[in-house]
């Protein structure tokens, strides 16, 4: 019984040891990234001082658009939501929908709404995708901006994505999903970091919101509110932290790897070289990034992917349990996956700081942590287990004041997160609002992050054990009316 | 470093340390949200009476002392000692601004100065930070004050890019001198600059500049562009041979410049240059010469675009773009031939559509 306590207990101590230094790294690492978010948000805030929007709007130069947005059955929103893509403000832009194979009636919806009519379109397969049944465009001048592509469906968002790409006729195009909600001026904010510096930009990201609780009358963002339902209120959460602080830093760093597929603008030519989006890969959007940044390695030149801190889309989020933990399981078997196909840009010169800093950083910290996190748990319980024997086995104090630690930590960057949105944006309705969301990041390390990192554990299992993966459906509630 | 030490300085410094700065955001948080409800309650409570009191203004044409006498009333009336009043005052004004048009935005500026709003400006533009500064600039760009140019004037030459371009515009607008100076501009311009310059000639709605051909000869890439693009604005098509010359520029970005010029110009004396250059660019760069001869070809475009679609490796996009030159160039004889080749037929029917 000696050897077994001595066996754990040096197993203990320099598993501990081990957290102490990883725990160190990370809280350098988010300290770092807070300076570096700072930097870029202030960088952005005063840039804005650069050129009127207005300049812009009226110009007869402006780079053409191409709005690339997927629809699987969502003929309880489609009508709404295509009016809502088709009133944003830019001079020069188009609306691609793809009809991806739905069983429903979004396409016959579509063709009522819009008085479409089959048209001969000459498809080009730039990117390979799934067959293509026809274009749709409209008999009605007004609705000349859009253009409907119905495509034979191949079980991913990427294949339908690529289907516009290749049906697109302007040099960037805008993906996103069809029941997003964007903001009037979401395109003049995307396209100017494309012409703002001479460096050449290929891909510009911003940040996305829940649109649970929003009033929303017929596609239009009437009000924003926080979430009412408890996992729509941690996601909320997730999302402020990740874009105002994750994202920002990065951008900074010119290190970017994930543009979200819910709101992106992207050079099309780089991205049909890179080879568009990955049909069968879970997490297409990182994916591409990946490739494009290859591309730019490859043809020795200058790039940069821009984020910019500012709410331009709004999405419906999981609302429960079932469905979260299926999207993030998608996404932690999404990032394993791209990972893995990347790993010859680990630590390879060639790649700049995507192989020196991104991928080694997302290994370490976005991939390991939950796997560390796990089995630190499960060392607290087996150490619990065996003081029940050994009454000096656990140092309560240290254990006590090191997960405080990490609380206050984890919380503070929320908290910082959350201080940046107001400071810049105030996204929130009103104080009781604000003291919902500070409710809520105080008990979210508690209560929602465990959810997250199962759910991790349980795509990191799926992808190891080469599980069938599937997209499954996101219920959408439909915004067919405002709000009281 | 034991583990007691660890314990002891997350206890003592770090637990105690993050706590607390936890409170304190909170505290900053609310607090930074009561005040910005107290103050759009004051906002909301004022901006009607200072956009309604502005507007009677401006339509009275008042102008000296009379004006200077209802600034005074307007002054006692309201908390004008407050910054965050002038700042709500200054908005009205512009807003107002950019909704009128002619001799009333004289008027406006006479208001601007009778409140001496002006001076406001200027302490921005003194402000040792540049973004306050760009703001005061742009306060002195949109109430047309001429009289502003000689406090802008020292940043033309600022290192900071965006404070020099902004500083450079305004003057473009403030001034009464020609655009004629502005070829031996010596600093890169990005696309939003160009962007900018356009506007202001469109708002100033001054005459071409006289030196307009001497931009196009311009070490400055830049400069060379925004030639282009103020010929294309003016319509000015007397510098043909320059234009064309451009076509072997070696800056790419000028290039694609020159042969949007030639189209917007309807340069027909390209037709052969465009031509000779198709295969010396790139698939982006062709089509755009497609595009061009589809506005000036003639009957030799029709011979080398019929040429071109014989090549059996040529890209698809610009395969179509020949067929929708040679549409637009002769559309009999678009229409006549290519029956047996599926690709071409299908290209055809997608260009034949109405609804494309």
């Amino acid at each position: 019984m000696n050897d077994f306590y001595n066996y754990v207990r040096n197993f203990l101590d320099a598993y501990e040891w081990i957290i102490v230094v990883y725990s160190s790294l990370y809280v350098i690492s988010y300290l770092f990234f807070a300076f570096l978010s700072y930097v870029a948000i202030r960088r952005y805030v005063l840039m804005k001082h650069y050129i009127n929007e207005d300049v812009l709007l009226k110009s007869n130069e402006a780079i053409g658009v191409s709005i690339v947005a997927p629809a699987f059955n969502e003929g309880a929103t489609i009508v709404h939501n295509v009016k809502s893509l088709l009133s944003l403000s830019y001079p020069k832009f188009e609306v691609i929908i793809i009809n991806d194979g739905s069983s429903d009636d979004t396409l016959e919806k579509l063709i009522t709404e819009f008085d479409l009519v089959k048209v001969p379109f000459y498809y080009q397969r730039q990117i390979d995708t799934a067959p293509v049944r026809g274009h749709y465009k409209s008999k009605n001048q007004v609705y000349s901006k859009l253009l409907v592509v119905d495509k034979e469906n191949r079980k991913s968002k990427a294949d339908a994505s690529n289907a516009g790409i290749n049906s697109s006729q302007y040099p960037l195009f805008l993906c996103t999903d069809v029941d997003c909600i964007l903001k009037p001026n979401t395109l003049v904010k995307l396209v100017k970091p494309f012409i703002e510096t001479k460096t050449k930009v290929i891909a510009a990201g911003a940040a996305i919101r829940s649109s649970n609780a929003s009033e929303v009358n017929e596609g239009f963002l009437v009000k924003v509110h926080y979430p009412n339902q408890w996992y729509p209120m941690f996601q909320e959460l997730e999302y402020v932290r990740a874009f105002l602080f994750g994202r920002m830093a990065w951008s900074q760093l010119n290190s970017l790897i994930l543009v979200s597929g819910g709101l992106g603008m992207f050079d099309k030519e780089v991205a049909i070289e890179a080879g568009g989006y990955m049909h069968n890969s879970l997490g297409e959007d990182m994916e591409l990034i990946i490739r494009m940044r290859k591309v730019m390695y490859e043809r020795k030149q200058k790039f940069r992917i821009t984020y910019i801190p500012e709410s331009l889309c709004w999405t419906e989020v999981p609302p429960n349990l079932k469905i979260l933990m299926r999207q993030r399981i998608r996404w932690a078997r999404g990032l394993i996956q791209t990972l893995v196909m990347h790993k010859k840009l680990f630590f390879n010169s060639k790649y700049g700081k995507t192989g020196w800093m991104a991928l080694p950083y997302f290994f370490f910290f976005e991939f390991l942590a939950p796997i560390l996190e796990a089995f630190g748990v499960l060392l607290i319980v087996t150490g619990l287990i065996m003081s029940y024997f050994y009454p000096d086995f656990i140092n309560f104090d240290f254990l006590l004041w090191s997960m405080l630690f990490i609380y206050f930590f984890y919380i503070n960057i929320t908290i910082i997160s959350i201080l940046l949105d107001e400071l810049l944006y105030k996204s929130y309705a009103n104080i009781r609002e604000l003291l919902k969301l500070i409710g809520m990041a105080m008990i979210e390390p508690i209560l929602y992050h465990p959810v997250v990192v199962v759910a991790a554990l349980k795509g990191y299992w799926q992808f190891f054990m080469k599980k069938e993966a599937t997209w499954g459906v996101m219920v959408r509630k439909g915004f067919t009316t405002q709000k009281k | 470093m034991t583990k007691d030490f660890l314990e002891n300085f997350l206890q003592y410094y770090l637990v105690p340390i993050l706590g607390l700065l936890l409170l304190l955001l909170v505290i900053i948080i609310v607090y930074y949200r009561l005040r910005f409800v107290y103050l759009s309650y004051r906002k909301r409570q004022y901006y009607t009476k200072i956009s309604d009191a502005i507007t009677t203004l401006t339509f009275s044409g008042l102008e000296g002392e009379l004006l200077k006498h209802e600034v005074a009333i307007f002054k006692s009336r309201f908390p004008y000692h407050k910054k965050w009043f002038k700042k709500l005052l200054l908005n009205s004004l512009l807003d107002l601004n950019l909704n009128l048009k002619g001799e009333l935005i004289y008027q406006i500026r006479e208001i601007y100065m009778a409140f001496d709003l002006h001076k406001h400006s200027l302490q921005l533009i003194k402000h040792p930070h540049w973004s306050v500064k760009c703001t005061g600039i742009n306060q002195f760009q949109a109430m047309n004050f001429v009289h502003g140019q000689k406090y802008i004037k020292p940043y033309l030459t600022s290192k900071n890019t965006i404070l020099r371009s902004n500083a450079y515009i305004a003057y473009l607008y403030l001034t009464t001198e020609s655009f004629d100076t502005l070829v031996d501009y010596p600093n890169p311009l990005s696309r939003v600059n160009e962007y900018k310059v356009i506007d202001i000639l469109y708002l100033k709605n001054d005459p071409i500049p006289k030196n307009i051909d001497r931009w196009l000869e311009a070490k400055n890439d830049s400069i060379v562009i925004l030639g282009l693009n103020i010929m294309v604005f003016y319509n000015y098509s007397a510098a043909p041979e320059k234009i064309i010359a451009l076509l072997n520029h070696d800056t790419y970005r000028i290039r694609e410049e020159a042969i949007t010029s030639i189209r917007e110009l309807y340069l027909i004396e390209a037709e052969e240059a465009l031509q000779k250059q198709f295969d010396m660019e790139d698939k982006l760069l062709q089509i755009e010469i497609l595009k061009s001869l589809s506005v000036i070809g003639s009957e030799s475009s029709v011979l080398f675009i019929t040429n071109l679609l014989k090549t059996q490796d040529i890209n698809k996009d610009v395969k179509m773009e020949l067929l929708r030159s040679l549409k637009s160039i002769d559309y009999n004889y678009y229409e006549s031939r290519f029956v047996i080749d599926l690709d071409i037929e299908n290209m055809k029917a997608h260009l034949n559509s109405a609804y494309l």
